[in-house]
């Protein structure tokens, strides 16, 4: 209970109006930059870091957090507005939180992702509190084996996602894997389909191909259908600008999925690589797996928008822990937070929550604090953003696609990018035409490099054995709760069936209230 | 008839599809085989992986387009897939865009995003003229100001105008 | 409603296309990069970091802009840009294609010697103008804390037992990689060499068992030697570093000189004369400050400044040594 006390002081130190204004500034300025597509939370940090220098390290640590959460929230944003991920852990948002802009809801999708960071965010700052200590030890024994199962379990979201043809959508996916293996082969050095172009040496990167395929691809699709020949006033009255509280129902399916993501996401994100991303992506497929009614993921069910907004955001507070606890950094914005620590003198490790315990645990509950000031400004933010959904599409396909090209161009100043994104683009087009899911494709680039390298690490540590996956005691359990996730669905239906079968003759006007395991 | 005559239609588009499909990935496959599977100390090499997925990913394109060929169509978009004009709508699209990126760095950000949102407004939402230029205008100067001045980009500044 | 739609799209192609082929002409014309003249710094900086954050690039960059815009050093915006991907390639691309300019600037390290030497980067070290080397990086000999290994003898004795041990470090044509072989051969022991990609990785595969020892900078693991979750067995320093000062060096263990992670500053190939003259006086202005000299400590870095064609020389004498060593050990 001693670390809740220093949370606490943490928060009294913080609470001055100087610091709430630094919040509340970071918070909308992270907004902005999120919602450019192609830039999230590791450009924002990157691009404010030097505005901090002048600020005391406190107030920097504030604003870092403020901007940091404002940023992954500007992706959220745009993930549900316009289907485009701000950066990869953002991308299981758009399969259901799309969908339901879609459907005119796009407010409570806004809502209901704010609300499910915002629950992530108090579960985090508790569980640094209490779990910190277990989440070191994920840390400290996940090396490439165990790397590799998690990935593996991220993917098993292929299998979650992929509707329609199964061929058509393991064949995206191959796509995805095929472009991830484009570019220097870090475990040999060999180039691989560069075909001596320097600038394709770093591989084709996620975000211009998540812009292409998800945005400007959407925009597109659109448009040839003819969509732009709808209404033509460019505001749309029906519909008041309030309307954006969801109902007490997607309040309720809400918040089982907010509270697992939460734990779930904090867990995998202590663990150095793509915590974020993995986790979200788990998240979805947990709930998916564990829905009394899956046919609603990827038609707008909001448990398909809590879970994984819990998820990413509960990996970020998860990824501080080992910064903490080791100074390793686990996530690419944790890295800079870490080249901050340096600048300002302290020294990043072991010990820095005991040399510094005001600093450490000020970081924590600024980012608490970040959560609670996004949260607010949300209020009148939601609104204003949601509002954008209803204009016409003749009005706003522009805007889309310039801002793509605007966000692609921007992120390393690259023509090479901009045609990635057209080239994603069209493929998207394609794909779509043919049935095939984008969304595999996307999956599978994010993961495919990590899944490559831990395998091929792991087999390296191992002389070429499998073996190495029972040998050792975090990969066991891994693999069990693999197992688990994988059964689950199965066992999930089969237990719905019998429990209906028997309930059905007593009532057969009631919705089916079963209980559920987990929920 | 026209559903028969369409669904035709929408099956040679999916084969031409998966033909291209196969050509891309006979050829990626083709060059993963260049690429050593193993290292001298009997790691797995750079190649594994492109071999495999090149492989896999060939046999299921051709398995598909046998499918089709046969007769039967997989799935396909509805509504897009009964536009006869699809194909050039999506060449003339990419040409428009090519076209802007080219701009962009001869007439600089401002001007080329204010023409290619002229452009295409004049495509998608033809007669308010004025709404349009306005909206044109608008969209290229708050961009400006946000990436350029927020954000730092300097982005091409072209040779009519100094920003 | 579709064949009109089409037709307004070709109107529009054929106008985009006209435009552009007009301002085409007339930029073939007017081109040349403007005012290189008497007044250099009259533009924004262009400042690329070819790695990302939280790196030693990416440290020495920000640190070296923040002394530039405290002291007022330089009068214009500085832009400063992760440009990261193919262990530097991309970064450094960008900067080699910004030919000629004088407003490019990145810092550089081991991996702008090694990067070229693996793959197809179309440039090495000495295409570039150089202004000048700034400090080098020594690393620890890194195991865990826990392990049986109390002393660098320690080590050999249980990895000439056991034949083969395995090591890791980011990248593999890296000088992580180079260090770890050029030990294990002087002391009779063979290794594998796990590749990683960042060093948080590393870090974390060494703690979680996964690999027996690494290399890594006095600025990562201070702390974790502090703390006792790691133990030094060995400094690749000349002389043992002033924070850590019980660690042995290389040298007084009766091993030959190691390599060191040098770390530089470079403008585009054909930069104008006006721009490195600038660079070069400022720079020696900025490694005369306080800040710089703070900054070098905690970071566990060594000076190591030299300017002009004497940085380009020290390249190409480094870029020849590695190029030897990797060669015998038959990695490339």
């Amino acid at each position: 209970m001693e670390t809740i006390n220093y949370l606490v002081d943490g928060l009294a130190a913080i609470l001055t109006v100087k610091n709430l204004l630094l919040l509340s500034a970071g918070v909308l300025l992270g907004q902005i930059i999120g919602v450019m597509p192609g830039l999230g939370p590791t450009a924002g940090i990157a691009i404010l870091l030097p505005l901090t220098f002048n600020a005391d390290p406190t107030g920097a640590i504030i604003m870092l957090a403020a901007i940091y959460y404002g940023s992954m929230y500007g992706g959220t944003i745009t993930a549900v507005l316009i289907n485009t991920p701000g950066e990869s852990a953002t991308v299981a948002t758009t399969f259901d939180g799309y969908p339901m802009a879609k459907k005119g809801r796009a407010g409570q999708a806004l809502v209901i992702a704010a609300g499910a960071s915002f629950m992530a965010g108090i579960v985090g700052a508790v569980l640094i509190c209490v779990a910190a200590p277990l989440a070191t030890r994920v840390t400290t024994s996940f090396g490439p084996p165990e790397i590799f199962l998690l990935v593996l379990a991220g993917l098993l979201t292929l299998v979650v996602i992929i509707d329609g043809s199964i061929l058509l959508g393991l064949l995206s996916a191959l796509l995805g894997f095929a472009i991830a293996t484009v570019g220097l082969d870090v475990g040999t050095g060999a180039q691989r389909f560069t075909f001596g172009s320097p600038d394709l040496i770093g591989g084709i990167d996620f975000v211009p191909v998540a812009i292409g395929m998800f945005g400007v691809a959407e925009v597109l699709q659109a448009l040839l259908r003819g969509e732009h020949r709808g209404p033509g006033s460019p505001v749309d009255s029906s519909g008041r600008l309030r309307d954006i509280w969801p109902n007490r129902q997607e309040v309720r399916e809400s918040t089982g999925p907010a509270a697992r993501g939460s734990v779930l996401g904090f867990f995998v994100g202590a663990t150095p690589g793509a915590g974020a991303t993995i986790a979200s992506l788990m998240s979805y497929n947990l709930e998916k797996s564990i829905s009394k009614e899956p046919e609603r993921f990827g038609q707008g069910a909001p448990a398909g928008v809590a879970g994984p907004e819990a998820a990413n955001n509960a990996a970020a507070t998860g990824a501080l822990v080992p910064m903490l606890s080791l100074g390793i950094p686990g996530s690419s914005s944790t890295a800079i937070l870490l080249g901050a620590f340096l600048m300002w003198g302290l020294q990043p490790g072991p010990l820095l929550m005991e040399q510094n315990p005001e600093f450490a645990w000020g970081l924590i509950a600024s980012m608490f604090l970040g959560n609670v000031m996004l949260l607010l400004i949300n209020v009148f933010t939601i609104p204003v953003f949601a509002s954008i959904a209803k204009v016409p599409l003749r009005y706003l396909a522009t805007p889309i696609i310039v801002l793509a090209t605007y966000g692609t161009y921007a992120i390393n100043k690259s023509v090479l990018d901009v045609a990635v994104m057209l080239a994603a683009a069209v493929l998207g087009l394609f794909m779509r035409r043919f049935g095939m899911s984008c969304a595999a494709l996307i999956i599978a680039l994010v993961l495919g490099p990590l899944a490559e390298m831990s395998l091929r690490q792991t087999l390296i540590i191992s002389d070429g054995s499998l073996g190495i996956f029972l040998e050792r005691q975090a990969s066991v359990v891994l693999l069990a709760c693999l197992g688990a996730i994988f059964a689950l669905p199965f066992a999930i239906s089969r237990i719905r069936r019998r429990l209906s079968a028997s309930s059905a003759k007593p009532s057969e006007t009631d919705e089916p209230k079963l209980p559920t395991p987990l929920g | 008839m026209t559903s028969a005559r369409t669904n035709v239609a929408s099956a040679r588009a999916e084969a031409t599809f998966l033909g291209a499909m196969a050509l891309v990935l006979a050829w990626y496959t083709w060059h993963g085989f260049q690429l050593a599977w193993s290292t001298p100390s009997s790691a797995i090499g750079p190649g594994l992986f492109p071999r495999s997925i090149g492989v896999a990913g060939l046999a299921m394109t051709l398995v598909l387009l046998a499918r089709t060929l046969a007769g039967r169509a997989t799935s396909g978009e509805d509504g897009a897939g009964a536009n006869r004009h699809w194909l050039p709508l999506v060449a003339a699209l990419v040409g428009v865009y090519v076209c802007f990126v080219m701009l962009f760095f001869v007439l600089g950000a401002f001007l080329a995003t204010g023409l290619f949102s002229m452009g295409l407004l004049s495509v998608i939402n033809p007669g308010r003229h004025l709404l349009n230029a306005v909206q044109s205008a608008g969209l290229a100067g708050i961009l400006l100001l946000l990436f350029d001045g927020l954000l730092g980009t300097n982005f091409p500044s072209g040779m009519f105008l100094p920003f | 409603m579709t064949i009109s739609l089409m037709k307004r799209v070709k109107v529009a192609i054929v106008a985009l296309a006209l435009v552009a082929a007009a301002s085409a002409c007339a930029v073939g014309e007017g081109s040349g990069n403007g005012d290189e003249g008497g007044d250099y710094p009259s533009q924004a900086m262009d400042w690329t970091i070819a790695f990302g954050p939280g790196g030693g690039n990416d440290r020495l960059s920000r640190q070296i802009v923040e002394i530039l815009q405290q002291e007022d050093l330089y009068p214009e915006d500085i832009m400063l840009e992760n440009r990261e991907g193919g262990s530097g390639a991309t970064g450094w691309g960008y900067l080699y294609s910004q030919k000629g300019s004088g407003y490019g600037i990145a810092t550089t390290s081991g991996s702008f010697i090694t990067t070229p030497l693996q793959a197809d980067t179309g440039w090495t070290g000495a295409d570039f103008t150089p202004v000048g080397s700034l400090v080098t990086e020594d690393s620890f000999f890194m195991v865990r804390g826990d392990s049986a290994f109390k002393t660098w003898a320690d080590w050999v004795a249980y990895a000439k037992e056991k034949g083969t041990v395995t090591v890791g470090g980011t990248g593999l044509i890296q000088i992580n990689f180079i260090l770890q072989k050029l030990i294990a051969s002087e002391a009779g022991y063979k290794i594998k060499y796990v590749p990683f990609n960042e060093d948080g990785q590393v870090q974390s595969a060494l703690l979680s068992k996964s690999i027996d020892a690494m290399f890594a900078g006095p600025g990562e693991v201070l702390g974790q030697i502090e703390a006792g979750k790691m133990r030094a067995l060995m400094f690749t320093g000349p002389e043992p570093l002033a924070q850590a000062p019980d660690i042995p060096t290389a040298e007084s263990l009766g091993m030959a000189p190691l390599p060191s992670q040098p770390y530089g500053l470079v403008l585009p190939p054909d930069a104008p004369d006006s721009a490195k003259d600038w660079w070069i006086a400022t720079m020696k202005k900025v490694v005369e400050t306080p800040a710089w000299k703070k900054f070098i400590e905690q970071q566990g870095f060594s000076e190591n400044v030299m300017w002009d064609a004497e940085f380009t020389t020290y390249l190409e004498q480094t870029t020849e040594t590695f190029k030897r060593i990797l060669t015998e050990e038959g990695a490339l």
